[in-house]
């Protein structure tokens, strides 16, 4: 009895110290992990028309659609697509692409792609004006066409040519497609064409293109900022073709002579600049607490139209006449100008987020320096600018 | 030895073809003349292009004395060769898709696809004896803010250097102002002609 208890009490205390250096295995873990793409379970399109469904396939002025069944890619038959888009507005096909059921592309969109295979039959095309279009059930769509890229031997010709389309080349983030609720796949043809297409699939890709930032606009969110550094921004200065405006060094960056007698032939007197070297130049967070600042040296103060240009919006113009609040005498000749950014008429209508070029007129005036050109911070009454404290 | 003769004869044909073959081509370029101004000269002598951008009656064209037309792209070869056969020059456009069309070019993908479907459009065409200017790219600046399709207009400039030294490139625009004139100046040195479409309205008088 004692002995019986010894084992009983020996195996009990062995299987609590085995259990603890024992790996955990689970009766249904698979031998290898499975891929989004083979997880998916819509990967056939189209590859017969008896097993998948298409809509927009009744003929028209505009379109003929057949299921033929000689040289086919795959399956009993084929889409044969011939359309002139010149009396209607759209010509399209849609597939039904698992029978309408939602499918979610997000864990496919970097590694898989569309596939096709296309051909016509007589010559050879590189272009065809077909596109591919995802719309999900909010009824957003987005979409691309046939990239070069990955258009089989750069052609497509009477043999059966792949394409692929990968899913990362539509447009799906710009036109907020859900990519997790797919309800299908539409086809679009434009102009004018004759085309047999087979085999729509989707299969794994590699897709090893960027997509890269906006570089063509500089965003400033504090002051002061230097305008116009580098004569190579500035335009209306050439003495080939006119002695009234001549690059001046009065002052610490750049500045322009203004002779407007020396000229003999009809008198030039506007020239522009690039606040900062012709890119879209974003202001919008500090322009409403901006103005612009720059010195003059004169006998007399001209009169000056200063005009400002954006790249875009309805409204790409404002101008101002500077009259005497704009200036403050400094003594000896020498001014300082301000030029409050909301003086402007029609400021709160501009796009500051893509202002393209500071430009001035001359309207009466004939000899001075004007130039360091900058942008500085200001408070003050907008229509009085040189009687705020602040400068 | 009838064998030689008929290799000899075979190899004069070849040769007499090729020949043909490139004196169609003709050779034009921008050069300065005496008085110092820029010119456009075909086969040595200056070409003044009297034209129209044109697809069709090619013959009434040359019944009012033009001498040229412009086409947009190279979807259709058959331009071409209908312009040859009236005796007229062609101005050939490169399809380079504007950013209103949907063209990103931040897109890396889109761009060398689009980059290398032109290049092979340049190599099909460079040979053709109607051409007389490459035309790459039509308005890209209209509506645009992404400033990279200048790249995309050298990338395609320069490789026509490369592969065709008989026709000028030439990119056109809606219309200069001085941030195109910069860009272009800057991003594109392989582009000897600027082309400015410029639209005049007129008064209808009924």
């Amino acid at each position: 009895m004692k002995l019986k208890l010894q084992i009983a009490l020996g195996f009990l205390i062995f299987c609590i110290l085995s259990c603890d250096s024992m790996r955990e295995v689970s009766i249904y873990e698979p031998s290898k992990s499975i891929s989004a793409f083979e997880k998916f379970p819509y990967k056939i399109l189209f590859t017969s028309s008896e097993e998948n469904g298409l809509w927009g396939v009744k003929n028209n002025t505009c379109k003929q659609v057949s299921f033929e069944t000689t040289n086919n890619y795959i399956g009993k038959d084929h889409i044969h697509i011939k359309w002139n888009s010149s009396l209607c507005n759209y010509i399209g096909l849609g597939l039904k692409w698992g029978n309408y059921k939602g499918k979610n592309l997000t864990p496919l969109i970097e590694s898989t792609a569309i596939e096709l295979h296309l051909r016509i039959d007589s010559g050879s095309i590189s272009n065809v004006p077909m596109f591919f279009i995802l719309v999900d059930y909010g009824g957003n769509q987005c979409r691309t066409k046939i990239n070069y890229l990955d258009l089989e031997g750069g052609k497509i010709d009477t043999q059966w040519r792949r394409v692929r389309i990968p899913l990362k080349s539509f447009n799906y983030e710009k036109r907020g497609v859900n990519m997790s609720n797919i309800k299908e796949l539409r086809l679009e043809f434009q102009r004018k064409g004759d085309l047999h297409i087979d085999n729509i699939i989707i299969v794994p890709n590699e897709h090893n293109y960027k997509k890269f930032k906006d570089s063509s606009t500089k965003v400033f969110n504090s002051h002061p900022i230097q305008f116009g550094v580098g004569k190579e921004y500035w335009w209306g200065i050439n003495s080939k073709y006119s002695k009234s405006l001549q690059f001046g060094s009065s002052f610490d960056n750049e500045s322009v002579i203004v002779d407007l007698e020396k000229s003999n032939e009809a008198t030039w007197n506007t020239f522009g600049f690039s606040p900062y070297q012709w890119m879209r130049v974003d202001l919008s967070s500090i322009y409403s607490t901006s103005a612009i600042k720059f010195k003059l040296k004169a006998i007399e103060i001209p009169k000056l139209q200063a005009v400002l240009f954006s790249y875009t919006g309805k409204n790409r113009r404002l101008h101002k006449i500077l009259n005497e609040n704009h200036f403050i005498d400094k003594g000896n000749g020498n001014y300082e100008a301000y030029l409050p950014l909301k003086s402007l008429m029609g400021h709160s209508e501009f796009r500051w987020d893509a202002l393209k070029e500071i430009r001035f007129k001359i309207l009466k005036g004939s000899q001075f320096e004007i130039g360091d050109f900058q942008l500085i911070e200001f408070r003050g009454n907008p229509e009085k600018p040189n009687k705020w404290k602040g400068i | 030895m009838e064998r030689n003769i008929n290799l000899f004869f075979s190899l004069v044909f070849a040769l007499s073809t090729t020949l043909n073959t490139y004196a169609q081509v003709s050779k034009v370029e921008v050069t300065t003349n005496a008085l110092g101004n820029f010119e456009l000269q075909r086969n040595g002598k200056p070409y003044y292009i009297k034209g129209a951008g044109a697809k069709d009656h090619f013959d009434l064209l040359v019944r009012s004395g033009a001498n040229s037309i412009r086409v947009w792209s190279t979807n259709n070869k058959a331009f071409l060769d209908s312009a040859y056969h009236y005796g007229l020059t062609v101005t050939l456009g490169l399809h380079v898709r504007p950013e209103r069309s949907g063209m990103d070019y931040n897109d890396e993908y889109a761009v060398k696809g689009q980059i290398e479907y032109l290049k092979n459009e340049v190599l099909k065409y460079k040979d053709h004896p109607a051409l007389l200017v490459w035309g790459i790219g039509n308005e890209v600046d209209l509506k645009y803010s992404n400033f990279k399709v200048w790249e995309t207009i050298e990338i395609i400039a320069k490789f026509i250097k490369e592969v065709d030294p008989n026709h000028p490139t030439m990119t056109v625009i809606a219309g200069v102002d001085p941030s195109k004139a910069f860009h272009i100046k800057k991003h594109c040195p392989s582009i000897d002609i600027l082309g400015l479409n410029v639209m005049v309205q007129s008064k209808m008088q009924g």
